[in-house]
């Protein structure tokens, strides 16, 4: 489960052109749910993504972590959750890479390597054996219908297959929470509905997912089971579809 | 073994992530290679030919007695010999004849000796390699002096001196004392200097101070003087092809800085992304530590056997002429390879370590920057 209490979040304090991007959101989202941050551009969905993957520290509040296997002990043993918010550089690095996967909007995958150096990248200074590394991107390579494209440098595939492997990259750490950010926007809507059918997989596995979204097709699915509105950097209504 | 393994993988990455700016990459490395291999044949070179003339002189006289006469170089008279010879310690005096001989026709000077190591007949003449080349003789041809008194001598080849003396003996011509003295009209029992042998090597020294006391018009000149002087021209010359090269030096700096340190977008985003799917800010530094590494290591060594290459297998065909400089003369020997490991770590100190230090510190500076960017693209 990961708490929010209070965050806030603003660019650039104290400075000409600064602007809070989240105020005062409080929220708990449960393991193992389809949860769909929706709402117009400017609205805080990308933000609150950036705070709960570890990416950016809050500029007030707290973001926990509980119930969790996490890839250290708790440095303050707190049996309240593990307080991610304020965490050292090495620690929030080590959340990111085995709590989280992340797919972006634009996939951010890196040109000029192959599909299966892509999917391998973000356990590459796990200190893990690339012979173990690769294998597991193998596999996923597999999942996906991928493997044919191992060696093609990424940039060659198509926008769905990229998407993929942006998702199998995602979950080469084999992370509790997936985080994806307008993960439809460059889609038809057959690729679209075949991304929620990934989604759906995910879910049965007992992975969180969280997506910034303002397609239709993601937060009208019947694979998600949660809706957040917000607005102007705040949540303005939390949907349970079914 | 964790560390090893995150080492070998992201040194894996930072391979790949090399061929993947292959043109940009490869005319760095040529750019690099070239000048790390002129420096290295610079340093190949000069601590060469060092060796080359310290094995020459390694025959030397142990003291060589000049008289001087208002600070100029002055013929010794008879007797100085024995009064020399008389000094404790000194085993053996020979009086020796040398001067230089200029060759109008030829444009050449000639260093002309005779010696006792080389016993000539009258009529004939030893000569080095670089005055066989520059007259086109071989032995049994004859030479044509013009003598003091205006009148033409004419000598014959017996033979060219050996292939390892060619460094300080390239323009030598050994000649009968005979023929010496009849050829620059040279004053009889007069000696142009006084080689001396002294067994004891730490009383030289000493036996030099008391040369200097008895005789107090001459000038006792060290073998480890005339070493420390060929030393100091070597290395006046191989500084001077230093100090020319330098400027190729900052100018490679520069470009190496641009090329290694102006991140380009692309790169700063890749950073953003590699941090933001689980990479922190030292596993960036050590993928800019292995991408600097490979690229300044490759040219290093490479460079390295190039230079070797180009001076021991070819002769330093580039330079030569620059740094061995005899006049018209030029020695033509085959250096045999001498390597100065303190050198070489000095240049490896100055090719590797600044630019291995332009591609990590602004990847540093784009690497502590929240990935948070990463989300924003």
């Amino acid at each position: 489960m990961i708490e929010l209490v209070n965050v806030t979040k603003s660019y650039h304090s104290g400075m000409d052109g600064s602007f809070t991007a989240l105020e005062e959101v409080s929220l708990t989202l449960e393991q193992g749910k389809v949860t769909v941050l929706k709402g117009p551009s400017g609205s805080g969905k990308t933000t609150l993504l950036s705070l709960l993957g570890c990416m950016t520290r809050p500029t007030s509040g707290r973001i926990k972590l509980k119930g969790m296997d996490l890839p250290f002990p708790d440095p303050l043993g707190s049996s309240d959750g593990l307080d991610i918010s304020n965490l050292p550089e090495r620690f929030q690095t080590l959340i990111r890479r085995k709590v989280f996967g992340f797919i972006f909007q634009h996939y951010n995958l890196i040109v000029g390597m192959s599909t299966l150096q892509n999917v391998m990248i973000p356990l590459l200074p796990a200190g893990e054996k690339h012979s173990e590394i690769r294998s597991r991107a193998d596999h996923l390579l597999e999942r996906f219908e991928l493997l044919r494209h191992a060696a093609a440098p990424v940039e060659r595939l198509s926008g769905g297959e990229q998407q993929r492997v942006a998702i199998a990259r995602a979950l080469i750490g084999d992370p509790r929470v997936v985080i994806a950010d307008e993960p439809t926007a460059h889609l038809d809507s057959r690729l679209s509905l075949s991304f929620m059918e990934i989604v759906r997989d995910l879910r049965s596995e007992g992975k969180s997912v969280i997506i910034a979204s303002h397609d239709p097709i993601i937060y009208e699915s019947p694979f998600t089971d949660r809706i957040i509105s917000m607005r102007d950097g705040r949540i303005v209504a939390s949907d349970t579809p079914r | 073994m964790n560390s090893f393994n995150r080492h070998t993988n992201i040194l894996d990455y930072a391979i790949s992530s090399l061929l993947r700016r292959k043109r940009k990459n490869i005319a760095l490395l040529s750019v690099y290679t070239i000048i790390v291999s002129i420096l290295a044949s610079t340093i190949f070179f000069v601590h060469s030919i060092k060796q080359e003339a310290a094995t020459a002189l390694k025959e030397a006289p142990d003291i060589v007695v000049q008289r001087t006469m208002a600070g100029r170089h002055n013929l010794i008279p008879p007797g100085y010999a024995d009064k020399i010879a008389a000094i404790r310690g000194v085993e053996r005096v020979s009086p020796r004849l040398w001067g230089y001989y200029y060759d109008p026709v030829f444009g050449a000077n000639y260093t002309v000796i005779t010696t006792e190591a080389h016993p000539i007949k009258p009529g004939e003449i030893l000569i080095g390699e670089g005055v066989a080349r520059n007259q086109r003789v071989i032995s049994g041809d004859m030479l044509t002096f013009k003598a003091a008194s205006g009148q033409p001598l004419l000598l014959t080849v017996s033979g060219t001196l050996p292939a390892e003396a060619e460094l300080v003996a390239s323009d030598t011509v050994i000649m009968s004392a005979g023929d010496f003295t009849g050829m620059f009209g040279f004053p009889s029992g007069f000696a142009t200097d006084l080689a001396v042998t002294v067994p004891n090597r730490s009383e030289i020294a000493t036996v030099a101070a008391r040369i200097f006391a008895e005789l107090p018009d001459t000038r006792p000149i060290l073998k480890s003087e005339i070493l420390r002087t060929y030393e100091s021209i070597f290395d006046w010359r191989g500084g001077m092809m230093l100090v020319i090269l330098s400027s190729a030096l900052i100018s490679f700096v520069i470009f190496a800085w641009d090329k290694a340190a102006g991140l380009s977008a692309e790169e700063r985003r890749e950073i953003g992304t590699l941090k933001s799917v689980g990479w922190d800010t030292s596993d960036i530094l050590i993928l800019k530590f292995w991408e600097g590494i490979v690229i300044s290591l490759t040219a290093f060594l490479f460079g390295l056997l190039i230079g070797y290459l180009h001076v021991y297998l070819l002769n330093a065909p580039l330079f030569a002429q620059a740094l061995k400089g005899w006049s018209i003369l030029y020695p033509d020997f085959r250096l045999h390879p001498s390597i100065d490991f303190y050198q070489l770590s000095i240049l490896f100190t100055f090719s590797v370590i600044p630019y291995t230090a332009a591609t990590i510190i602004p990847s540093w500076l784009a690497a502590t920057t929240d990935p948070d960017d990463a989300m924003r693209r």
